[in-house]
């Protein structure tokens, strides 16, 4: 058989061709259920990471150490010793949304909800996502959180910084923040996931004293609203102090509830 | 025509194949292939340990399956069948990857999928395998393999250890260096630092086999 004929040619290529395809569509089919689990362990590691439940330092022999089934027990139905994360929804006007099914609320991602309704007029349709953190079963029964952690993300420089917020049962008091995806440059934008960055947030309050939102990066003093800056990331700094202020006054009217009216 | 006698799986002729691209003829540090990929994942050394057995499985494969095929591949559409071939190999490591070393294809993120442009691949592919028998050419890709894997394995090593004071993610540096005002080199975690260790180690290199280009 000529090798070279248009029709061998021809042939041999969409041999090729069905081989491969055939080849990885059978290893994406057989793979997908480990790598599902994979990014589920991995998204819920960072909420208990913002919770201080979660070291990804800690060696297997370490007191603080999480296997990816114990990440996923936390939140299950009976908790990792005794600890919950519930997650749950909360509409515009900062009420819990009600008898949505399981698979719904696990696939609710923040950022698709805010790209959908866009317009303000639609604002009541969109339906954030939040996760409460009790520390024991009688606390969740008695619906007593003792922490709430919140999505956030927002543009810095070149891309969507993804990370979540841990804020105290009131909602007014930071306990810990991770940033977790981003394309920030290396060792200047991209610092903002280190831990020499995030920890000043912990224990900053959330308002100033004329009840505004105020948490945000500063380049001079600091004070109990602010974090320094990571310095030649100016617009990186900008987009973390936006996305702060855009879904803290978002969230807040679910906190608004907590605190009593205090406020 | 009379019967060649067989040649001996690890004759010296074979088993140079294998050395031959671990010092002599380094696709790195000779060849200059692979630069891209050894600056972007080496500023650690477990990725770069990932990457170069990743890399390794990929050469082997495509020099073996393409010298299995190599009489059967039209010459008019040859480069295309090795590049189908070598992009199913590096999306089988992704998958693989993403299945059982999660935290890693994080990290190596985009430059597992751009194995498939690693010229070394190509290359090899295209150079050698087309024209060389199976076990020839499994050898070749091993040797090749291995020798991108020594250079990036070297540069993540010093990259780690200078740039971030850790070897495996585990601290390395003494508390009292620290307390004496040591401080981690910073441009060993950027790109920059690779290029001074690979300058480093072409200038070594050359040095032994004394190998210059004549200008």
């Amino acid at each position: 058989m000529d090798k070279n004929s248009t029709a061998y040619t021809l042939g041999f290529a969409a041999a090729v061709t069905i081989v491969c395809a055939i080849l990885l569509g059978v290893a994406a089919t057989k793979l997908k259920p480990l790598q599902q689990t994979n990014a589920e362990v991995d998204k819920k590691s960072k909420i208990l990471l913002a919770l201080n439940e979660f070291n990804p330092k800690a060696n297997k022999t370490d007191e603080a150490y999480r296997s990816s089934e114990d990440v996923l027990a936390y939140f299950d139905k009976d908790g990792f010793k005794d600890k919950f994360v519930v997650k749950f929804a909360v509409n515009h006007d900062g009420k819990v949304i009600e008898g949505l099914s399981d698979n719904e609320l696990s696939n609710l991602e923040l950022e698709p909800q805010i790209k959908k309704f866009p317009n303000e007029a639609d604002f009541g349709k969109r339906k954030y996502p939040i996760y409460a953190f009790y520390a024991s079963k009688a606390d969740f029964e008695a619906k007593k959180a003792t922490s709430y952690v919140i999505p956030i993300y927002g543009y810095g420089l070149w891309s969507n910084c993804y990370g979540v917020l841990a804020l105290n049962q009131t909602g007014d008091t930071v306990q810990n923040i991770v940033y977790y995806k981003h394309g920030e440059t290396p060792g200047l934008g991209g610092e903002i996931e280190k831990e020499y960055f995030t920890k000043p947030f912990i224990g900053k309050k959330v308002f100033n004293a004329k009840g505004e939102v105020a948490l945000k990066t500063t380049k001079g003093e600091v004070n109990e609203n602010t974090v320094p800056a990571v310095s030649g990331a100016t617009f990186t700094m900008d987009g973390i102090d936006n996305m702060l202020k855009k879904f803290i006054t978002i969230y807040d009217k679910f906190f608004q509830s907590k605190r009593g009216g205090a406020q | 025509m009379t019967a060649e006698p067989k040649e001996p799986l690890f004759s010296k002729k074979n088993m140079k194949l294998m050395k031959d691209p671990l010092i002599d003829n380094n696709p790195i540090a000779v060849q200059v292939l692979g630069i891209c990929s050894a600056l972007a994942v080496t500023a650690q050394l477990q990725p770069s340990v990932i990457m170069a057995i990743s890399v390794t499985v990929v050469i082997t494969f495509s020099n073996l399956i393409i010298s299995l095929l190599r009489n059967l591949i039209p010459n008019s559409i040859r480069i295309i069948v090795e590049l189908t071939v070598i992009a199913t190999l590096v999306i089988l490591v992704d998958q693989v990857l993403k299945a059982y070393a999660f935290e890693m294809s994080k990290q190596l993120s985009v430059f597992v999928g751009l194995i498939i442009t690693n010229c070394i691949v190509m290359g090899r592919a295209e150079a050698f395998a087309m024209g060389n028998k199976p076990w020839p050419s499994l050898l070749d890709g091993l040797g090749s393999g291995f020798g991108y894997g020594v250079i990036i394995v070297i540069v993540g090593f010093f990259r780690e250890v200078l740039g971030s004071g850790t070897l495996w993610g585990h601290n390395i540096i003494p508390e009292f260096l620290v307390n004496l005002g040591y401080v981690n080199n910073g441009l060993m975690v950027l790109p920059p630092g690779a290029f001074v260790i690979i300058g480093l180690i072409v200038w070594l290199q050359r040095e032994k086999t004394k190998a210059y280009e004549e200008h």
